[in-house]
């Protein structure tokens, strides 16, 4: 079975790149308003483990259709014969700078191949056309036109009547809109050009659908991850003074927001690249400050390293060793209350003395520090679903964005579609999960986060 | 040490490798107690496999299987000797066997589940059992692409004030003049139409015949702004700038349809591409209408 090929060509500036760039998947495809970006023809084969799937070819503009057609049509060649022609031309003009972009574009079609003719549907339909669209004719290849709207005008009725004269199949394909179910769709009427290439081509739309699961399964965990660590992460720090300066705990606060702001850009990063897009710079706002009623905060002496609990034990252990000693020295008669109450004294004095403790120094050493621990986030903090929204609307819009567009990817201007509400269930669901991490964040429930989360970004 | 060692290993290894020292004679094992003790050890399997537990008969007819012909006790015959073998093939496949099965079964379901589970728990591990279990899919290309940055829009000459209509020649490439009510009216603008959909000869009868009819005057050249310069058209205004003199300007003006207005980036678009012919007597005009497209 023969692989697909697809030439795609059409006049300058009508969205050829922007198309193989939409289908390839591939958001390093030069696309420019500039015409002649692109000056050769560039392969874009589609493998699956190696193997090619279908081909697609982004091509010049025509640039001297007329002429070309003009030499041509010189040949007085009969219709079986205009493809030798064809490769005559290339042949004898690839040499020469002059038909250099017509060379480009017209040897791809040297070999057995389907031509996809782009053209812009926002603007009219002018007689320029009827020359390329008489070359693609003298190829002999199947064609199929796709009407591609770049601007807000529509022509494309217009267009469609005009193209139904030189090609069997027209489409309207928005290069820059098209989300998955739109491309797999295109691929699917690819087939129509040729029905031996059927079985690849529903192949690959088999295997890209495969893949757009196994991604958004992905995409899941990276947002159960991330909504994971956030919701169990503490700042434990020690210090040496008391009470603690008022700005080393704000200082303490922004750090803690900003490790939360960390988390929230590397998983915003990981599911772009996740989803092929490697060069997409975002308009973003900030993770909303938290506010200090959100965040479990705690102070605590430490002496020796040891809390106050920890010490009382040992000035308990201490005493009862040496009331244990004066009751073996009388011989068992005090009923070991020699032990008992050297425990409670040892325990008593190690508590009172504590405070004093901590602020002897040693060699400017202090004996004692102060133990501040901040986080976790508490569970009555709407914070968790502020995250998660935004975490939404983010995956939202990259998984459906074409690797054709260019611009910033805007996550301020928030549309409902982007974040619909989420049902009772789910949402109660989603409640339970996060107060859970509260107790504890197990892998079994970090698992549970991302199949509720994948349930949720699937619909 | 040393010594006791020895011994115990010599008493070991003549235990187990004399039948005859430790049962028949030197120890002189009961025969009833080896029957009890025979009882017991089959006891998992007796009900199943009756014969592999020996019964008090052939214990006590195989118990001295040294003695030579003729003696006070009967001779052990292959028959008799032979009724042990399910005894000892039992023993060797439940105490031997069998145990090492199960141990080697659970041992390697136990650790397939143990790695299985802690592997699991890693973090990142699913991404990468899923990515492992996942078809490698590509699609881009490996040739290498040249980014074409835009133009600085800066370096675009200054248009002049030129108001169209007073242009004296009009030339409009590929029937732009239809796109625009105000070049539409051939009584009002006579307009030569070169380009699609003539063919290249008739394009060169027609340019003669215009250059002969203005041989000294400024032609505006009609254009759509929404089609960007092909080559072709930049070879027509090598044509015309041959057949003009040189310091003859030629102005271009890329008209919008009537519905809408040329896009400042069109107009960028045609400056730009003119600028190859580093011409500088070719001057692209703007109407006065042009919008931002973005």
């Amino acid at each position: 079975m023969s692989t697909p090929r697809f030439v795609v060509v059409g006049p300058p500036n009508k969205g050829k790149s922007s198309i193989v760039a939409t289908l390839a998947r591939d958001d390093s495809v030069s696309i420019s308003r500039t015409p002649g970006t692109t000056a050769v023809y560039h392969e874009y084969p589609m493998t699956v483990n190696g193997e090619i799937q279908y081909v697609l070819f982004d091509t010049p503009g025509f640039q001297r259709a007329r002429p070309v057609l003009t030499w041509l049509k010189a040949s007085n060649a009969n219709p079986s014969e205009r493809p030798n022609v064809i490769r005559r031309f290339v042949e004898e003009h690839e040499a020469e700078g002059k038909y250099l972009d017509e060379c480009e574009l017209l040897s791809p079609m040297l070999e057995p191949c389907a031509i996809l003719y782009v053209v812009d549907g926002s603007v009219p339909y002018g007689p320029e056309y009827e020359a390329e669209m008489e070359i693609l004719k003298w190829t002999g290849r199947p064609r199929m036109a796709l009407i591609n709207p770049i601007g807000p005008s529509n022509h494309i009725q217009e267009w469609k009547t005009a193209l139904g004269q030189f090609f069997n199949l027209t489409r309207v394909f928005d290069a820059l809109s098209a989300d998955f179910q739109r491309q797999t769709e295109l691929l699917a009427g690819l087939g129509e050009l040729d029905q031996d290439w059927k079985p690849k081509l529903q192949s690959a739309i088999g295997h890209l659908t495969i893949e757009r699961n196994s991604r958004l399964d992905r995409a899941s965990r990276m947002i159960a991850d991330m909504l994971t660590e956030m919701l169990t992460y503490q700042i434990k720090k020690d210090f040496d003074t008391d009470p603690i300066p008022k700005s080393s705990v704000e200082k303490e606060h922004k750090a803690f927001e900003k490790h939360l702001h960390g988390l929230e850009k590397r998983c915003r990063l990981r599911i772009e690249e996740l989803y092929d897009h490697h060069r997409l710079q975002r308009v973003e706002d900030q993770l909303p400050a938290l506010q200090e009623s959100s965040l479990l905060s705690e102070e605590s002496w430490r002496v020796f390293g040891l809390s106050r609990k920890a010490l009382a034990s040992l000035g308990a252990t201490s005493g009862a060793l040496v009331g244990g000693a004066l009751d073996m020295a009388v011989g068992g008669s005090a009923f070991l209350f020699g032990t008992l109450i050297g425990a409670s004294a040892g325990a008593i004095s190690t508590l009172l003395g504590s405070r004093k403790l901590v602020k002897v120094k040693i060699l400017n050493f202090p004996f004692g520090k102060k133990k501040f621990l901040l986080g976790p986030i508490q569970k009555k903090s709407q914070f968790p679903y502020v995250v998660f929204n935004r975490a939404r609307v983010h995956h939202h819009l990259v998984a459906n964005r074409a690797h054709a567009l260019r611009g910033d990817l805007d996550l301020t201007l928030i549309k409902k579609d982007h974040c619909p509400e989420l049902p009772g269930k789910q949402l109660r669901a989603l409640d339970a999960l996060f107060k859970k991490h509260h107790k504890e964040a197990s892998p079994e429930l970090r698992n549970d986060l991302g199949t509720l989360i994948r349930e949720i970004l699937q619909e | 040490m040393f010594f006791i060692g020895i011994t115990l290993g010599f008493l070991g290894l003549f235990l187990s490798t004399d039948l005859a020292f430790a049962w028949s004679t030197t120890i002189e094992v009961n025969d009833s107690w080896l029957h009890r003790a025979t009882r017991l050890l089959t006891l998992p399997f007796a009900s199943i496999i009756p014969s592999a537990a020996p019964s008090l008969e052939l214990i006590e007819s195989t118990r001295y299987f040294r003695l030579d012909d003729g003696g006070y006790i009967e001779k052990i015959t292959a028959e008799k000797a032979g009724l042990w073998w399910p005894f000892v093939l039992c023993m060797l496949s439940f105490y031997g066997v069998l145990p090492r099965l199960v141990c080697c079964v659970l041992a390697h379901y136990c650790l397939k589940h143990h790695l299985g589970s802690s592997f699991k728990t890693l973090p990142g591990a699913s991404d990468v059992l899923a990515r492992m279990r996942s078809p490698i899919i590509e699609s881009i290309t490996r040739d290498q692409q040249e980014t074409v940055p835009d133009s600085d829009e800066s370096k675009t000459p200054a248009t002049p004030g030129f108001d169209p209509q007073s242009a004296k020649a009009f030339l409009s490439w590929n029937k732009a003049h239809l796109a625009s009510a105000d070049f539409r009216d051939p009584e009002k603008t006579p307009v030569t139409s070169i380009g699609a959909p003539h063919t290249v000869e008739e394009d060169k009868t027609a340019l003669d015949a215009f250059t002969t009819q203005h041989a000294k005057v400024s032609p505006l050249i009609l254009t759509k702004s929404w089609e960007p310069p092909t080559g072709e058209f930049l070879d027509l205004v090598s044509e015309l700038r041959k057949r003009l003199p040189s310091h003859c300007p030629i102005f271009i003006l890329p008209i919008a349809t009537d519905n809408d207005q040329a896009y400042l980036i069109d107009i960028a678009i045609w400056k730009r591409s003119l600028r190859k012919l580093a011409d500088p007597y070719l001057t692209v005009i703007q109407q006065s209408k042009e919008k931002d497209r973005l």
